[in-house]
């Protein structure tokens, strides 16, 4: 609304070299504080004179915050790893490719080699109206624009919205809850261990917060256990434009095959809810099948079964189902 | 290498390394001492009351130097000027709104500016925004066309009482009779959209006014930079030798830097000269999408009468515009349109009618192409629907309407944007449409590809469809030669240069005529202090009108320079060759350099005989009495993804024709440019309004531009067809490549899904395309 923003308002920076200073400043400044990572979807609100933080906590000096390490059969990959770092870590390509996979279809090269991975998964949504500056429910106020009878809603939700019809936009997430990450979360009280399944906040909790991260919490770490390794993975994401956007469906999938049949699936999708979903409507049908076209589409009618569209976005419906429809029979061979 | 050695070669250009080292300076890299920032504060409101603006606090805030609202401008605000009058038809209707320096009484969109703050610095000055009150009383919101027409519609301009900005019908011959003979009647409903022309430079200006000297600099991101000295000159009440305006290296104009005045145009060097400091303004990239003129819908009603061989007997067409709050270009959108729409094919009755209508959005004004788009795409899909109710191959129909050579020039009898008649001067269209259609493999992909590909479940399409450009407008401009001491040449014009290679097509005219190297010749452009007289740079006009007269002027130096020598070297002027900077006589090893004979020209003592003028220097003018006709054939073949509607184009072929090629690897840049663009408007790129007036889009992040990612490579050929009207053979180029492309993806995408939809609207999108396959499923 607001026209004329590209210029910051003055904040309190602060550039703590370890994850101890970092939960200490935190905790000193809670709701004013805000954790810098890359930055990517940091000084859009800040030139947007939308978000006014006091404290600028810039965790970019935190080296123990970076790096991918080789965790018995797993991996742990510090919140500060850029993008390109994930997407290209023999690593992760060797035994969780998805999650490369779904790296390397962030935005762009230059955006990957700023953006962290522990920022792609925390960022907030991209709603054009809360983004815009708009007093909607997720910024404090009483309306959700975006749901309104004439609103303009083609990226918006299909799927599980609560007051809040914006989806989270993350490409990353939804594949980390496919090889059922673990997020390690710190605050100066101490270290706690949630399912990437549940990191992600459904607005019918808290609509002011797309993750569970509390305002003296740090996202510190990612772990990915070796539950998955080397299944059959599968990532699609669909979007307007070919490379710099944010998706409009995405799929991420992990599967293990035996005698033919599918033993067990995770298949997550991203850009239809306010939160990466586990399709467990799918997954079920699946589950003991063989993984072909009929079974892709009998699992992608199952999954869309409940969404509802808005004004301007049924055709992520079909687009969903066909998604999953191919992580499905991708894997027949 | 003949008399012109370089028209015609792909030279390379004389900007390049200046640019590619990051050494050119554009506006935000003048850095003046004691500068102060200014921001504006913008409309929240598309339409509202203006009551109050309360400035007080923001006044006091450190740092802040003066805060401006309309009621401080005096005599300085009023209403801008009408910068295109319509042309003269007859019963047309034209409403004039033109726009004002501050909102005063009213906000008509949202984004117009209601204040303006200066300060020490510009983060300052956005502080300071946020301490202004202003009190705004909403009023019902015009958004859409029809409703903007609707008898109990709120009304904009309250003075016009209607909402209408212009309404204007122009016809040949008689198309209701010529409907009466039809053997078929096609017609359809259309909507084309545009959007933004996403410079990568946004707006800026830097104004300086010395007291001491009583001079003022401004340097503006200005298309014009000539009629915006005039223009502050005469609203400041200073000699236009008062006022200089630079506009120095632009990234990208396309149109709406062709605008004038924009408030802050006018704004800025006023409080320089109030506060008499240099004062700067930087456009931001959100504020670009309120504040910088853009393009948007048409709707279109259209119907084509044709006989059974699918010959074209007569065309109607009747469609809105969306001129946005203010209309200070008067008609040449729509008028674009109308006249474009005609394409290159013989339409013996033609009806067309539209109405410009007010909204409470950003103001409409030419972006690249310039509403030629939306005709073309109206012509082209009522010939594809044509085709295919009467079983006749989409390139078959067209060739069978095209106008053939010795048609030409061929009077379409209606006027076009700069009032003079709609007369094509010269073309021929059939070999370029099969060129186009044998590069593209048109009947082995119809015939062979594309069946095996669909047997495989594959969905490719292929487009194929043409246009012409009217280009090349007056009403003049002007160039200046000079052969200097040193032997280089100096070449200055008026017409202001943004990316189009002027450095070096210019160059190359001039050093035809002179006998030097492209790279000597040193060419000045966009600084009114260097050349005086022109309009602008629009209209795919720049080498036609400048590099016509750059031409003139050139060919008066080579004749002093001759005339010159011949006394020096004591030989006849027929027996002199001007080659490699030097005069030479013919199979001697006698000559003079260009730079000797500029000193004999400029001698310090001696007699000078009577009449005669100084130096090796010519100054032309080269004024068209109307436009030059470029055309051109695009085809291309896309593969849609049947899962995802996702869109990849695989080929993408243009022939063009913009009469003589002066620099081939210039033309094909901007084709390659223009078809970006084209692609932008087709498939990515929509400026999403809310029935608000509210723009939802007004960033990079959600408004689409294409990336090099979705641009594909171009297979790009010439035809050259030289223009009668300059003595170059030349025609513009500049909008060509942004025409088409709508059209074409249309029918691209037709064909890829095997009919099962029929597009007859522009944007599209994966999402826009799934909506269409259901629609058609719904409906069969």
């Amino acid at each position: 609304m607001a026209v004329i923003r590209d210029m910051m308002p003055a904040f309190e920076l602060f550039r703590p070299v370890s994850v101890d200073d970092a939960l200490q400043l935190m905790a000193r400044h809670g709701e004013a504080a805000w954790a810098l990572a890359g930055g990517l979807d940091t000084f859009d609100w800040l030139k947007d004179r939308i978000k006014r933080p006091e404290a600028v906590i810039d965790l970019g000096a935190i080296s123990e915050m970076r790096g991918i390490t080789a965790d018995r059969g797993g991996l742990t990959i510090g919140a500060m790893t850029t993008l390109t770092e994930v997407a290209t870590s023999p690593e992760v390509v060797e035994s969780f490719s998805l999650l490369s996979m779904a790296a390397f279809h962030v935005a762009t090269p230059q955006i990957r080699n700023q953006g962290t991975i522990g920022g792609n998964v925390a960022q907030d949504t991209r709603c054009w109206y809360y983004r815009g500056g708009w007093p909607c429910y997720r910024a404090g106020g009483n309306i959700c624009y975006a749901a309104a009878p004439k609103a303009m809603n083609r990226e918006h939700c299909i799927l599980g919205a609560k007051r809040c019809v914006a989806v989270n936009p993350s490409d990353t997430a939804p594949a980390l809850i496919a090889l059922d990450a673990q997020m390690v979360i710190r605050s100066a009280g101490g270290e706690r261990v949630v399912a990437a399944e549940d990191f992600f906040m459904s607005p019918a909790v808290d609509i002011t917060r797309m993750t569970v991260l509390e305002p003296d919490e740090l996202l510190t770490e990612i772990r990915i256990p070796e539950t998955w390794s080397r299944a059959r993975f599968y990532f699609e994401k669909v979007r307007d434009r070919q490379s710099w956007d944010f998706s409009l469906v995405t799929v991420a999938s992990a599967m293990r095959m035996s005698g033919g049949r599918v033993q067990d699936a995770r298949i997550v999708v991203n850009g239809v809810a306010p939160r990466p979903v586990r399709v467990t409507e799918a997954e079920s049908v699946l589950i003991g099948s063989p993984a072909n076209e009929s079974i892709g589409l009998a699992a992608g009618e199952a999954a869309i079964r409940r969404a509802k569209p808005l004004r301007h976005n049924d055709f992520k419906r079909p687009l969903m189902r066909n998604l999953i429809r191919r992580a499905i029979r991708g894997q027949e061979a | 290498m003949g008399a012109h050695p370089h028209v015609g070669a792909g030279v390379l250009r004389n900007e390049d390394p200046q640019l590619l080292t990051g050494r050119a300076i554009f506006v935000d890299d003048v850095h003046l001492a004691g500068t102060l920032h200014a921001a504006f504060l913008r409309s929240d409101f598309a339409h509202g009351r203006l009551l109050s603006v309360d400035t007080s606090a923001a006044k006091r805030r450190e740092g802040v130097i003066a805060v401006y609202t309309a009621e401080d401008l005096g005599d300085y605000w009023c209403h801008g000027p009408l910068l295109v009058p319509p042309p003269p038809i007859a019963g047309l209707t034209f409403n004039t709104a033109t726009l004002v320096p501050l909102a005063r009484d009213r906000v008509v969109h949202v984004g117009e500016p209601i204040a303006v703050v200066v300060a020490e610095s510009r983060y300052i000055a956005e502080d300071a925004l946020e301490d202004i009150v202003v009190d705004i009383e909403p009023l019902p919101v015009v958004v859409g066309l029809e409703e903007a027409l609707a008898p109990d519609s709120p009304v904009i301009h309250e003075a016009l009482g209607t909402n209408v900005a212009a309404h204007v019908v122009q016809q040949k011959g008689d198309y209701e009779a010529a409907r009466g003979d039809a053997h078929t009647v096609v017609s359809r409903k259309f909507s084309y959209d545009r959007g933004v022309a996403g410079a990568i430079e946004n707006r800026g200006i830097l104004a300086d006014w010395n007291a001491r000297n009583e001079e003022l600099t401004v340097w503006d991101t200005t298309q014009a930079p000539i009629p915006i000295r005039n223009g502050l000159a005469e609203r400041l009440g200073l000699l236009q030798s008062q006022v200089r305006v630079v506009a120095p290296f632009l990234g990208g104009g396309f149109g709406p830097k062709m605008m004038m005045f924009y408030p802050e145009e006018l704004l800025i060097p006023w409080i320089s000269m109030r506060l008499e400091r240099p004062v700067k303004w930087i456009e931001d990239r959100a504020e670009s999408f309120f504040a910088t003129t853009n393009e948007r819908l048409q709707l279109h009603e259209a119907e084509l009468a044709v006989d059974s061989e699918g010959r074209i007997l007569g065309v109607k067409d009747v469609f809105l515009h969306d001129s946005g709050a203010y209309d200070p270009y008067g008609i040449t959108v729509p008028i674009n349109t109308q006249c474009t729409l005609l394409g290159p094919y013989r339409v013996p009755n033609y009806y067309s009618e539209f109405t410009a209508v007010f909204t409470n959005k950003t103001i409409v004004t030419p972006v690249r192409g310039a509403g030629r788009q939306h005709g073309v795409f109206v012509m082209e899909r009522l010939l594809d629907f044509a085709a295919k109710e009467l079983g006749i191959d989409r390139v078959e129909i067209r060739k069978r309407n095209f106008l053939t050579p010795d048609e030409f020039p061929h009077d379409h009898e209606i006027l076009f944007q700069d009032s003079a008649p709609l007369v094509y001067d010269s073309g021929d269209y059939l070999p370029a449409m099969e060129k186009a259609a044998e590069m593209i493999g048109y009947r082995k992909f119809l015939d062979e590809e594309q069946p095996k590909a669909r047997a495989e479940g594959r969905r490719l399409g292929l487009g194929i469809v043409s246009y012409v450009e009217g280009t090349g407008i007056g009403p003049y401009e002007g160039a200046r030669v000079s052969v200097e001491p040193s032997g280089k040449v100096q070449l200055a014009t008026g017409v202001g240069t943004q990316g189009q290679g002027h450095f070096t097509t210019f160059a190359q005219i001039v050093a035809d005529q002179l006998g030097v190297d492209v790279t000597d010749v040193h060419v000045v452009t966009g600084d009114t202090r260097e050349f005086s007289w022109g309009t602008g740079t629009f209209a795919s006009r720049g080498i036609v009108v400048a590099g016509s007269a750059c031409h003139e002027a050139a060919i008066v130096v080579r004749k002093r320079i001759l005339s010159v020598a011949s006394e020096a070297l004591e030989a006849a002027e027929d027996d002199l060759e001007l080659a490699d900077g030097v005069v030479r006589v013919k199979g001697s090893d006698l000559s003079i350099s260009l730079g000797e004979l500029a000193v004999r020209a400029n001698p310090l003592r001696g007699a000078v005989a009577a009449g005669a003028e100084p130096g090796l220097e010519a100054t032309s003018y080269f004024g068209p009495a109307r436009g030059t006709t470029a055309s051109g054939v695009h085809a291309m073949i896309v593969e849609i993804d049947p899962e995802t509607l996702e869109v990849s184009i695989q080929r993408y072929v243009v022939v063009h024709d913009c009469g003589r090629l002066v620099n081939p690897v210039i033309v094909d840049g901007q084709i390659h440019g223009g078809v970006a663009h084209g692609i932008g408007n087709a498939f990515f790129e929509e400026l999403v309004y809310d029935d608000q007036g509210q723009l939802l889009n007004a960033s990079f992040m959600d408004y689409l531009l294409p990336t090099a990612t979705d641009v594909p490579h171009m297979e790009v050929a010439h035809v050259e067809t030289p223009s009668p009207l300059n003595p170059l053979g030349v025609k513009g180029v500049g909008e060509a490549g942004a025409i088409p492309v709508g059209a074409l993806y249309a029918q691209a995408l037709e064909d890829a899904l095997q009919g099962a939809v029929e597009i007859r609207e522009i944007p599209l999108s994966p999402g826009r395309l799934f909506d269409l396959v259901q629609d058609a499923e719904a409906d069969s």
